[in-house]
């Protein structure tokens, strides 16, 4: 996660670290997505790269707020933490920045 | 895939995406570790790619390759060099036999003498037509400049007919009263996504031998299923519609 701690727009957000501009930073859901689940595991398909991926409950709670409306990462971290019943702790709040950086490497979201 | 495991009345559901190749991307042992949260282990597990024939790759694919990212399960991937409808729509001369580009206005004529032959039900007859090529113009300054004026459907008359190739009692209807180069000259509102100037394209490719992934037989039972069905199934579960048809047919264009 790439912030800067001098930065006087740094805020605590329960907890945790989160740069400003990153807790704003929008999200939004690629086109073409097509979504299977068996249990607590969820395999998308994205017909227009033709991957599949494996992705587990996070992952899918995030693609799903997604497919719903373009959401900012404090959003997305506060729906998520809430569905996984923790705290946003600053690991939390790590683990969810690799989460969403493997989700955009992977083209199935993008930066609004 | 744990669908062996999936509790519940529902029986599991076939794996769609059993034959879909590797490379496969293994998890990251260092995010194994960190279990406070849970969080780690239910993000993105494992992904298993398709490289993609789109934006300009060389190399082409089957349908199921281009859905897997494989060309074949040996040897090195084959690569396309087919042309685009809008070559074939302005370059009447190179057409391959049995197809004939038709005419253009009154000054440009395709005088190949060969009749088409195929038919979408027709098993591919593997035979590549050793036909004479149409004689070209005496003023070729004058026929390039008519060409060039012939951008529309209505400016060609006579040449094969599509339905004479393409089966056309489903959704090829739409295409049954033209020519193939007028089939390539239709406007949007005529030819939806241009899939019928790609059908066109696709087909004088293969008869050209710029696209060996792309057999007769692929093409029609791609066309075949689209005209009774509305759409594709390169493999099950998934369905290609026209766009998707086409994003495919252009994967095989140079």
């Amino acid at each position: 996660m790439n912030f800067n701690p001098t930065s006087s727009q740094a805020f605590m957000l329960s907890g945790s670290f989160m740069p400003m501009l990153e807790a704003h930073r929008e999200w939004r859901i690629a086109d073409s997505l097509h979504f299977s689940c068996w249990g607590d595991e969820y395999v998308v398909y994205h017909a227009l790269s033709g991957d599949t991926h494996l992705i587990g409950k996070a992952a899918a709670h995030i693609l799903m707020a997604l497919q719903q409306a373009v959401t900012d990462t404090q959003s997305l971290s506060r729906s998520l933490a809430a569905m996984m019943g923790v705290r946003s702790s600053t690991e939390f709040m790590l683990e969810m920045h690799r989460i969403l950086s493997d989700l955009n490497k992977l083209s199935l979201i993008e930066h609004r | 895939m744990k669908t062996e495991q999936q509790t519940g009345t529902n029986p599991p559901q076939p794996d769609p995406w059993e034959r879909i190749a590797e490379p496969i991307r293994p998890v990251d042992i260092s995010r194994r570790n960190f279990a406070k949260s849970g969080l780690a282990v239910s993000g993105v597990l494992l992904t298993l790619s398709s490289r993609s024939a789109l934006g300009g790759n060389l190399v082409c694919h089957s349908p199921s390759g281009f859905l897997s990212g494989n060309a074949s399960a040996h040897g090195t991937p084959s690569s396309c060099s087919g042309l685009s409808p809008g070559y074939w729509g302005t370059h009447p001369e190179s057409w391959p036999g049995p197809y004939q580009a038709g005419k253009c206005g009154s000054s440009y004529s395709n005088t190949s003498s060969q009749d088409s032959s195929s038919k979408s039900s027709s098993s591919d007859s593997s035979s590549k037509s050793s036909s004479s090529d149409s004689s070209s113009d005496s003023n070729s300054a004058a026929s390039s400049l008519k060409l060039n004026t012939c951008t529309k459907a209505t400016d060609w008359s006579e040449g094969t007919n599509f339905r004479d190739v393409f089966n056309c009692y489903g959704n090829g209807s739409i295409y049954a009263q033209y020519s193939m180069m007028q089939v390539i000259w239709l406007n949007g509102n005529q030819d939806p996504y241009q899939l019928g100037a790609h059908l066109v394209a696709a087909m004088l490719n293969l008869k050209s031998g710029y696209t060996p992934v792309l057999t007769e037989n692929v093409l029609f039972s791609i066309y075949n299923e689209w005209n009774r069905k509305g759409y594709f199934e390169p493999t099950a579960g998934v369905q290609w519609y026209a766009p998707d048809i086409v994003s495919y047919l252009q994967s095989t264009f140079s």
